[in-house]
């Protein structure tokens, strides 16, 4: 199954209220899964509707102006450099167990921790629990835990509540992009081991 | 107050009517006799600004950006600061914002979307941008109480009319409201508004659940 960011969570990329990771997240999910777009569209016209209803704060003068002054020709797009996710091939991967490696990733900006996973078929990843969220995007490959089977392009959010063990499935390794607003949680050695890696 | 006298009042709330026409299925007076019926000029508005934008794309047509930065220029710098920003930056982003709505005026998809939905993602894009650019401006900053209080009480902010839009959609009370605007316009966490606003967790989470499927209800024949 391919499941989509929460609501709450649309709202906010809707508003641009997310962190900066997170909303990279969301990006990405949206390019595999351009379905979504269906999803967020209420949400951004309740922004509309927020914005048009705005009281008007008046401009400094020469606002307009300045504007009319910039203005040219319209050009085909000049869509904003967004900042991205890395290749997966330009990750430093670090090992994490047999099939499994781990690689940190810095986005700038962001207050949480991002990481991506790279599971080979049939690989489980290491039983874990969440201290506090986590949301992860299937970006190749697909995954079985006890809720089900995910695949490329899902959008899986998990909480304290939630402890389980993908594995790997279908022919290529399962890679996720993971952001977690709290320190992941593994018994065990190996679980301190991967704890280390990802910090 | 205003909202529910408006049916015998019309002219109490003249700008609010404009563009709720696009959610005239929700306005249906059959169903819903106590709601605001919309003004026949109100979807017009909303079409008029559409027109502008196409105007603009497919002529270059300088008046009617001047027409458009007088509506929208003013509205996403007020909602600017309402996200945090200095009014100084708001202005910056401002214009980052109506330069990319010339430019890009040809990417304007009337049948995704209200131009003014457009605008706003224009508008929210410019942000971020402006944000990743500079630095020094965090978005995650603490809400000014100012802009809070308008924020979670805006019935007594002048103007602030999204409120009335939210009782137009669906009655939504009050403290849905609140949370939804909270966590519409600040990166608040869940747990973060419950501590701001003394309810457990567990009720934050429902009630923003529950007002945003209303609002999902609301909102899906438009989009």
């Amino acid at each position: 199954m391919i499941t989509l960011p929460s609501d709450e969570l649309l709202l906010k990329y809707a508003s641009g209220a997310l962190d900066p990771a997170l909303r990279l997240l969301v990006e990405r999910h949206i390019a595999l899964h351009p379905h979504t777009m269906h999803e967020l569209a209420p949400f951004e016209q309740f922004g509309g509707l927020m914005l048009a209803a705005e009281a008007p704060l008046p401009l400094t003068g020469g606002s307009l102006d300045r504007a009319l002054a910039c203005i040219g020709p319209p050009t085909a797009d000049d869509a904003s450099q967004a900042a991205a996710w890395p290749a997966i091939d330009a990750l430093q991967w670090r090992w994490a167990g047999p099939g499994r490696a781990i690689a940190p990733i810095v986005i700038e900006g962001s207050t949480m921790k991002s990481y991506a996973l790279r599971i080979a078929p049939g690989k489980a990843m290491l039983q874990h629990s969440h201290a506090d969220h986590e949301w992860t995007l299937i970006v190749q490959g697909s995954y079985r835990d006890e809720s089900g089977e995910y695949h490329t392009g899902a959008f899986i959010e998990e909480d304290e509540e939630t402890n389980h063990r993908p594995t790997a499935t279908g022919d290529v390794d399962c890679v996720c992009f993971a952001v977690m607003s709290g320190p992941l949680s593994a018994p065990g050695l190996m679980g301190q081991v991967a704890h280390w890696l990802m910090r | 107050m205003i909202a529910t006298l408006a049916p015998i009042f019309p002219c109490l709330c003249p700008p609010v009517t404009l563009w709720w026409s696009r959610a005239r299925s929700l306005d249906a007076p059959q169903q819903a006799p106590h709601r605001i019926v919309m003004r026949k000029d109100s979807l017009e508005t909303e079409d008029r600004r559409a027109a502008l934008i196409r105007a603009i794309a497919t002529q270059g047509d300088r008046s009617a950006f001047i027409t458009l930065f007088d509506f929208y220029a003013p509205r996403i710098k007020a909602q600017t600061v309402r996200f945090g920003l200095s009014p100084e930056t708001a202005e910056d982003i401002v214009q980052d914002a109506m330069l990319a709505v010339w430019r890009r005026a040809s990417q304007f998809d009337a049948q995704r979307g209200s131009a003014s939905a457009w605008v706003f993602t224009i508008a929210t894009n410019a942000r971020i941008d402006r944000l990743r650019r500079d630095k020094r401006l965090s978005s995650a900053r603490e809400l000014d109480e100012e802009v809070l209080s308008l924020a979670i009480a805006p019935e007594q902010g002048a103007g602030f009319d999204a409120v009335r839009l939210a009782q137009h959609i669906d009655k939504l009370p009050v403290e849905q409201r609140r949370m939804l605007q909270l966590s519409f316009f600040s990166e608040i966490s869940h747990g973060e508004i419950a501590q701001r606003l003394g309810v457990p967790l567990g009720t934050v989470k429902s009630r923003i659940r529950l007002a945003l499927t209303k609002l999902r209800q609301a909102l899906r024949d438009e989009a």
